[in-house]
């Protein structure tokens, strides 16, 4: 919604199931279609679909199509992802290759995916959403930590090789975020209260404990404005000093 | 449309020319009001001319060129009384400080090799393909990161450099 008030045209997908390990709810097609109105409302163009990050096929043929109903891309924010909660050793297989899956693989798939269409386009920006927990060791997130500093990895990466292209990539660091994700954070202040001692990593420097998705999308909307064209390789924090402490 | 600073007044030192000049200008085009500062005499130890008070003089012109208004001063920033004098000054005419640009700076080496030496390295450096960013771009961040859209964002490094520091 925010790039689409200033004016972009939008192809969003989300795969609008629940996953098995995940014990919060996903999102709907409802909700896919409430995007759909919302953007609508702005009088800018939107293709939704849905799909699942972990399918590049899938992916692909999603952009493909959006790009050819809506004539080119030069903005890619690689953003779907999921967290799950637990200590270390109830971590199951299952739980690690969903969110590793989920959360870096799908941020590569999304790159791959997209990154001929902004060639076409003679440069673009790539925004992937990592974390605080892509910088910190967030104790009880270990997929998710793990999935979320590869993301930093792989965008320095792609910073560079695309950089030639005139594509910018960056990652954008929110602390916790207001959204449906929260409800699936329920089990770290018991944990955390087993072992005080860890609390403090989550806290913020700024009187705030959790920010609206927009206060995120603010920090988006700038890295994939023309403001930010020569901003690239950037881990851009918006964790109301989170990381600093 | 409404500026994205309207109602803020912005301190910033090395205002006269260069980066400082840019950021005065580009602030003041979102609505806000400044206090600008610049030593705007030599340093003995920097080989290279500093700012005037002619260069100082440009930047308000092109403050109040944009209907905004400006306090321009003489100080030098190693002298915290004379420092204080400008900021009280600027302070009693537009009112309480919303926006502080550290920004006046020397860099006394050599910037006199050959262009080609100097291209060199540029074009080794820099990951996207250009040579050098423009002042506006170093603007553009500092606006981004003043106005309420940041509000969150604090204690944060934003390189604005064509992706120098991660190809490193």
């Amino acid at each position: 919604m925010r790039l689409a008030e200033e004016g972009a045209d939008i192809i969003a997908v989300d795969i609008c199931r629940d996953y098995g390990t995940v014990s919060y709810s996903l999102a709907t097609e409802a909700d896919l279609d409430d995007t759909v109105k919302a953007v609508e409302a702005l009088d800018r163009r939107i293709v939704a679909a849905t799909a699942d990050v972990r399918d590049a096929a899938a992916l692909k043929s999603v952009v493909d199509d959006g790009v050819a109903e809506l004539g080119r891309l030069d903005i890619v924010c690689a953003n779907a992802g999921i967290c799950t909660v637990q200590t270390w050793d109830e971590v199951t297989p299952a739980i690690w290759q969903d969110t590793l899956d989920t959360n870096l693989t799908g941020v590569w798939n999304t790159m791959v995916v997209s990154a001929p269409h902004l060639i076409a386009a003679g440069g673009g920006s790539i925004i992937c959403t990592s974390s605080t927990a892509g910088i910190k060791g967030l104790p009880y997130l270990a997929p998710y930590v793990a999935a979320k500093h590869g993301v930093v990895g792989i965008a320095r990466t792609m910073a560079n090789e695309l950089a030639s292209h005139n594509i910018r990539v960056n990652t954008v660091h929110p602390t916790g975020v207001s959204t449906p994700m929260a409800d699936g954070l329920g089990g770290l202040e018991a944990l955390i209260g087993r072992d005080p001692n860890l609390g403090p990593i989550y806290m913020n420097t700024l009187p705030i404990e959790s920010l609206d998705a927009r206060e995120i999308s603010n920090a988006v909307l700038f890295l994939a404005s023309d403001e930010s064209r020569y901003v690239t390789g950037l881990e851009f924090t918006v964790d109301a000093g989170n990381t600093i402490r | 449309m409404a500026g994205r600073l309207e109602g803020k007044v912005a301190f910033i030192t090395g205002a006269a020319r260069g980066q400082g000049r840019s950021h005065a200008v580009r602030l003041a085009q979102e609505g806000a009001d400044i206090i600008a500062v610049d030593i705007c005499r030599q340093i003995d130890t920097v080989p290279y001319p500093l700012a005037t008070p002619q260069d100082l003089d440009q930047t308000v012109k092109e403050v109040e060129a944009l209907d905004r208004r400006i306090v321009a001063r003489q100080a030098d920033v190693r002298d915290e009384a004379g420092l204080r004098a400008a900021f009280d000054a600027g302070v009693a005419e537009l009112g309480p400080v919303d926006i502080v640009l550290a920004n006046a700076g020397i860099a006394p080496m050599s910037l006199r090799e050959p262009h080609e030496a100097w291209q060199d390295v540029i074009d080794v450096t820099n990951a996207l393909p250009v040579d050098m960013v423009e002042s506006v771009d170093v603007s553009n961040a500092i606006l981004w990161l003043v106005s309420d859209d940041a509000r969150y964002v604090t204690g944060i490094t934003v390189p604005v450099d064509a992706g120098y520091t991660n190809k490193k």
